[in-house]
């Protein structure tokens, strides 16, 4: 036992005087291994903060939402009828809320005030989309055809900002008819992972049997529904085909559930971490390569040194742990160097994209780890050749 | 002065090696090259010993065998009492550390390391701590002379003082049998001889056991056996008033 760790110290110490000599070969090693070990924890990191990033709007969002929207080729519509007794008439779904869609510019007391969507809704869409309001109330089912709108954030500011102090009861223009200011949202973050856009900052809400009067061609283009917890999202889809299959044949759905959502970007992210990864490895296969090159060479030259070693009763195993712990040195300078520099890279990418930037445990570990290991894989063979070099004709070799 | 310790030593001769019937062939291609064809060689403890013979002559292979560097091909060879002859390769390790010192004609001392460290290396392979063996290291750099040299490196020291350190890298391990090939072949006159007495000195003062490969008999002459390797065999030729110039006329017939 003894002798091992004498043997061992030895040769972490030659080992490690050898990298020191020869300092360019040592360094052009190092740096394939560390763009090698970089790319893998920038692609770790990446992964992960970008997962996180999204599991973090879903969750703000709920993993509760579907979302029900006509097909392109479907030849009848969702009749405001059916759409207003979708939550009763399925028991999967808790609540749910049409939209009907337009568009135009919005006018106070002469001004432009903003411009975007008009939102048809009903009472429901304010708790389906988690919206909050600012003061007033949101357009409530008593609404019917009434001429009342609630208000984005951005549309109320710039009202405030042209000297409007109370926008609540103020009159405003848009499509054509003036209507009369009974709520105001509060600012929302838009969520574009989603595939309904809302853009709430930017637009009025009206009550939908106001808005299939006002709006040209009007249709309910999406339901955003809210499912109960503990269903399946499938079996979900399932009731609520089934729901507007009993109302008319000719009505071709496309229902997206937040669930759903979730397991395709996952899968998503899957690919796309397959990919960095597989760039990864690549990078680190060339950087091993240079290594076993680097220690072949190093090997070739140090023949006569093997074999003096050998001569004064060096084993077999000594020299071949000698050589392993050159490389695995080696290997673990670069990976040390290749995890500072890739979570460098990492941060720059966060930077840009802004995303919160955070290190990955796991992508550090497996930095080192991987580094140590293709020491350990890549020296083996050049060191296991040195360990055979036959003494004789190394101590005749110049 | 050489063969007083001899004297004291002649009432009982201890076998350090023994060697019977050794052969040696090498294969190239389908050619098969017997170089040592059967060679006998009994060295007692204490003594000092030169094997001459040309280049070619098959010294070298010899060395190698006798250095557990090489294995015969057929015949006996005991070491300390114990058959080496098949041994596995790291018992031959441990066997040439412990037991073999080695001086080479080219010093092969690691260039990276200095002279103390280059001491040390034997012991660090069998386990001693690095603290123990520097220590041992200095004792034997100063009975060899270098004890003012301990921390040079191999490159800032002259072929005599190489050797030296050489000489106590093969010392410190307390070997059998010190095997020395062509110690004096890389130095000049004046410091072969050096050389030649220290490697005299330490057999008369330590009853070391000595074996010098050479091809120069006025190394050979300084030797109180002297074996010559002819045809594949090894011949003793302790013959005092003449060998000088027997050997040099049989060098260049064979």
């Amino acid at each position: 036992m003894a002798r091992i760790f004498s043997v061992l110290g030895v040769n972490a110490r030659e080992a490690s005087d050898s990298l020191r000599k020869a300092r360019l070969r040592t360094t052009l090693g190092m740096i394939g291994i560390m763009v090698g070990i970089s790319s893998v924890i920038a692609m770790i990191s990446i992964g992960e903060i970008a997962q996180l990033q999204a599991r973090q709007q879903f969750e703000s969002l709920g993993t509760d939402m579907v979302i029900i929207r006509k097909s392109f080729n479907s030849s009848a519509e969702i009749t405001l009828s059916d759409a207003v007794a979708l939550s009763e008439s399925v028991s999967s779904l808790v609540k749910a809320a049409p939209r009907i869609l337009g568009q135009s510019e919005f006018w106070h007391s002469g001004k432009r005030v903003g411009s975007g969507s008009i939102h048809g809704v009903t009472s429901s869409f304010l708790a389906v989309n988690r919206f909050a309001l600012q003061e007033g109330r949101f357009i409530s089912d008593f609404d019917i055809g009434q001429y009342f709108c609630v208000i984005g954030s951005d549309v109320a500011e710039q009202m405030r900002s042209n000297g409007t102090q109370q926008v609540l009861g103020e009159i405003i223009e848009f499509n054509e008819q003036l209507y009369k200011v009974v709520g105001v949202m509060n600012p929302y973050e838009e969520n574009y992972s989603l595939p309904v856009q809302i853009n709430s900052n930017q637009s009025v809400f009206i009550p939908i049997t106001t808005a299939l009067r006002t709006i040209s061609n009007p249709e309910i283009e999406v339901i955003i529904a809210r499912s109960k917890a503990d269903i399946h999202h499938e079996d979900v889809t399932a009731d609520i085909q089934a729901y507007f299959q009993s109302k008319s044949l000719e009505l071709v759905l496309e229902i997206i559930t937040a669930k759903e959502l979730i397991l395709r970007m996952e899968a998503q992210m899957n690919i796309f971490s397959l990919l960095l990864g597989a760039v990864g490895s690549i990078s680190l296969i060339v950087g091993g390569i240079g290594i076993m090159n680097i220690m072949i060479v190093s090997i070739a030259e140090r023949r006569k040194e093997i074999a003096i070693r050998r001569a004064l009763g060096a084993r077999r195993s000594d020299i071949q742990s000698q050589f392993l712990i050159e490389s695995i040195i080696l290997t673990t300078l670069g990976g040390i160097f290749g995890i500072l520099f890739g979570l460098v890279v990492t941060w720059g990418i966060c930077q840009f994209i802004q995303w919160d930037f955070l290190i990955s445990g796991i992508s550090v570990a497996s930095g080192l780890g991987t580094a140590v290991a293709a020491g350990l894989f890549f020296g083996f063979q050049p060191a296991y050749q040195a360990s055979q070099l036959d003494p004789i004709a190394g101590l005749q070799s110049e | 002065m050489i063969n007083q310790p001899k004297a004291a030593n002649n009432s009982t001769p201890k076998p350090v090696m023994v060697m019977s019937e050794i052969r040696r062939s090498f294969k190239t291609g389908p050619v098969t090259t017997e170089i040592l064809k059967g060679v006998d060689l009994a060295v007692n403890q204490g003594d000092l010993i030169s094997i001459m013979g040309p280049s070619g002559s098959g010294k070298t292979t010899l060395m190698n065998i006798i250095g557990l560097l090489d294995r015969p091909s057929s015949g006996k060879y005991r070491l300390d009492g114990r058959e080496v002859s098949n041994l596995k390769d790291n018992i031959l390790s441990n066997i040439r550390n412990r037991q073999i010192g080695f001086v080479f004609q080219a010093f092969h001392l690691l260039p990276r390391l200095t002279a103390i460290e280059n001491v040390c290396m034997p012991l660090l392979y069998r386990g001693t701590r690095r603290s123990i063996a520097i220590r041992e290291a200095q004792k034997i750099l100063n009975k060899v002379g270098m004890k003012e040299r301990a921390h040079f490196r191999p490159s800032q020291l002259s072929g005599g003082q190489k050797q030296r350190v050489a000489i106590a890298r093969a010392l410190i391990g307390v070997p059998s049998l010190l095997l020395a090939d062509e110690p004096t072949g890389a130095l000049d006159e004046k410091t072969a001889q050096e050389v030649m007495t220290l490697l005299q000195q330490l057999n008369s003062s330590q009853n070391l056991t000595i074996v010098i490969i050479t091809h120069d008999p006025s190394v050979a002459r300084q030797c109180q056996r002297q074996t010559r390797i002819r045809q594949g065999k090894l011949i003793e030729a302790t013959i005092p008033s003449f060998n000088s110039t027997i050997d040099e006329r049989d060098l260049e017939s064979s």
